[in-house]
């Protein structure tokens, strides 16, 4: 479904990515895994189209991603700005209006799931409930491909909570394919199906957890500490 | 079904024993329906691609069945309901008697610590 | 469709600080001057002068507009350009409503330039209407053409943000339209082959002149308007009109393809 051909990423001063090979299947939830600046943001903007590599190509479902490929991903920032002017319930609305996709019987379940005032400023909400309206707006999308990075960054337990739960619940896993960054490998741990550690651009392995745990009983932590040590 | 999984074992076979044994200490009981797989995930908070596994594996050991359209259901067959009972007694004896063996004791200490335990099971239970 | 109005409609929401920015800055100005010369009876005189330096200024405004618009949206880029939508219509859902944003700050303008004036001089209701329309007219249309060149501006600033600081980014792009302003006048505007394509079209406003002067000679002002020279070519501004147009594909196409996030 995704594919990265030889890809590099290379910006004035370093390279963010160096010859990534990659292929992802639709109907798993992947982690990406790495230290700050390692990689993982570079390459869900790749996937997003939202930058374009310097060397070899990304495609989905076979073709060149663009900007345009907006409408196949929902892209979640690890970036938390909307337009601070409007309300959680315009923001869905003006969301809606954006991706013919956008289920918004969804994003009220989610919403009402996450206990996120519909009538609050985005301006006035808190960093954790700002982490909800993203999830909301992006879990409300019914696309093939949803990218999201760092989503449980400086959340506090309790939310990180309901947003992993969220995704299980509201996540078609059957159909979409949901590739997340995140340091909290604690709490995605469970709900992974396949993991990716980059380290300083360089792409060091890709394995499906289970086996991982069926052939080295090793859980993504310790997996993770022997690759980084 | 609040204990969490071990991170280092496959996911899907912790849930598949956690169901075996709901299943043979009558928790489940035969022909009870299984939660949906979504259902399940989100209770155990685990990847529903999990719970869809795990419940192929089970249904692959008869243990439960699956009827279109309604869900999955602990089977009713007694032979197998029986025969899973068995398997599960035998690992644990496996187990233990592993663990016993690994310390060095000798099959008549184990057999005659565990007769002596049982007899005066009362006091401990 | 439905997705740009809806997209206009939030650029109604994104830019209307700047409406109310140049609304609320007239009023004051108003009132500042017609406080001021009170005492010597000139209130309508003042008025009216400032209608015309306000509403004239109002060539700025689009590009104000812009450069506010697309400043709140360099902020989350990734929120911005993650759109299906073409770049060109994301831009254009800015200069739609920055237009008529302007033609109601130029609206409440003009209406103190017409109060005002009509104290100046007087002239028939029917010459200041034709005027009167003409000048917005104009400053509308110069105002929306230069935006266009602001826009294109703003996108190679982003555009070079990726590679060098913010800073050197602006300092580039100022520098660059000064270049670039510099040459295409000596290299395009100033040869024969501009004045060929351009020059067609006459369109005569004389009849404008002649009636200022007819009415200025019964007022006996000192204005001299020269009745031969008062004509505009067509050619002009279908040229600048394709011109504009490249100007905005360009940027459409920079934004789409080249902007990073």
């Amino acid at each position: 479904m995704i594919e990265f051909k030889d890809v590099t990423k290379r910006y004035m001063t370093k390279t963010a990515l160096r010859d990534v090979n990659l292929k992802l299947d639709k109907g798993k939830i992947i982690g990406l895994v790495g230290l700050n600046g390692a990689g993982k943001s570079t390459t869900m903007k790749l996937i997003a189209g939202l930058i374009s590599p310097t060397k070899g190509s990304v495609e989905l479902d076979g073709k060149k991603v663009t900007r345009r490929m907006a409408s196949k991903v929902s892209y979640l920032s690890e970036l938390d700005e909307y337009y601070s002017f409007y309300t959680v319930q315009q923001t869905i609305d003006f969301f809606a209006t954006q991706f013919p996709d956008f289920n918004k019987e969804k994003a009220e379940e989610i919403r009402a799931y996450m206990n996120l005032d519909a009538n609050t400023k985005v301006k006035h909400l808190s960093k954790g409930n700002r982490g909800r309206l993203k999830i909301i707006l992006t879990l409300s999308r019914e696309v093939p491909v949803l990218l999201m990075d760092e989503p449980l960054s400086g959340l506090d337990p309790l939310v990180r909570d309901s947003i992993v739960k969220g995704l299980i619940t509201f996540v078609d896993t059957q159909k979409q394919l949901v590739l997340l960054s995140t340091h909290q490998i604690m709490e995605v741990e469970m709900i992974l199906d396949e993991v990716i550690a980059i380290k300083d651009g360089v792409l060091v392995d890709h394995r499906d957890v289970e086996e991982l745990r069926y052939d080295e009983q090793k859980g993504i932590l310790e997996w993770m500490s022997s690759i980084y040590e | 079904m609040t204990d969490t999984f071990q991170s280092s074992q496959p996911i899907y076979l912790q849930l598949a024993d956690r169901l075996n044994r709901q299943i043979v200490s009558g928790e489940l009981k035969p022909g009870d329906k299984l939660p949906s797989v979504r259902e399940m995930a989100v209770s155990s908070k685990v990847n529903p691609n999990t719970v869809q596994r795990t419940y192929r594996e089970l249904e692959a050991s008869g243990i439960v069945e699956s009827r279109r359209g309604q869900g999955t259901f602990v089977t009713e067959n007694e032979d197998i309901l029986l025969s899973i009972r068995e398997k599960l007694k035998q690992e644990q004896i496996e187990n233990f008697i592993q663990v016993m063996h690994d310390m060095g004791y000798q099959n008549q200490e184990i057999t005659e610590g565990l007769q002596t335990y049982l007899e005066g099971g009362a006091r401990h239970d | 469709m439905k997705a740009w109005l809806a997209l206009v409609k939030k650029e109604f929401r994104v830019g209307l600080p700047i409406l109310l920015l140049a609304v609320v800055l007239f009023l004051v100005g108003l009132v500042i001057v017609a406080a001021t010369t009170y005492r010597f009876g000139h209130v309508w005189d003042a008025v009216g002068i400032i209608g015309l330096v306000w509403g004239s200024g109002h060539f700025f405004f689009m590009a104000i507009y812009m450069l506010y618009s697309l400043g709140v949206e360099r902020k989350k880029l990734h929120l911005w350009l993650h759109n299906p939508m073409h770049a060109s219509g994301l831009l254009a859902a800015k200069l739609v409503t920055g237009t008529v944003y302007m033609i109601i700050s130029l609206l409440i303008v003009s209406i103190a330039a017409y109060l005002g004036g009509l104290h100046f001089v007087e002239f028939s209701n029917d010459t200041w209407f034709k005027i009167g329309i003409i000048a917005f007219l104009h400053v509308v249309s110069f105002s929306v053409d230069f935006s266009v060149y602001v826009i294109l501006a703003y996108v190679v600033f982003l555009l070079l943000e990726r590679y060098m600081p913010s800073f050197l980014s602006g300092t580039v792009v100022f520098i660059g339209w000064w270049v670039f302003a510099y040459l295409s006048y000596g290299l395009i505007v100033d040869t024969k082959f501009y004045t060929a394509i351009t020059e067609w079209g006459k369109i005569d406003l004389g009849f404008i002149a002649n009636s200022l002067q007819f009415d200025i000679s019964v007022k006996e002002a000192i204005v001299n308007f020269q009745g031969e020279n008062t004509f505009i070519y067509a050619g002009n501004y279908v040229i600048e009109l394709i011109t504009i147009l490249i100007i905005f594909f360009i940027a459409s196409w920079l934004l789409d393809k080249k902007v990073e996030v």
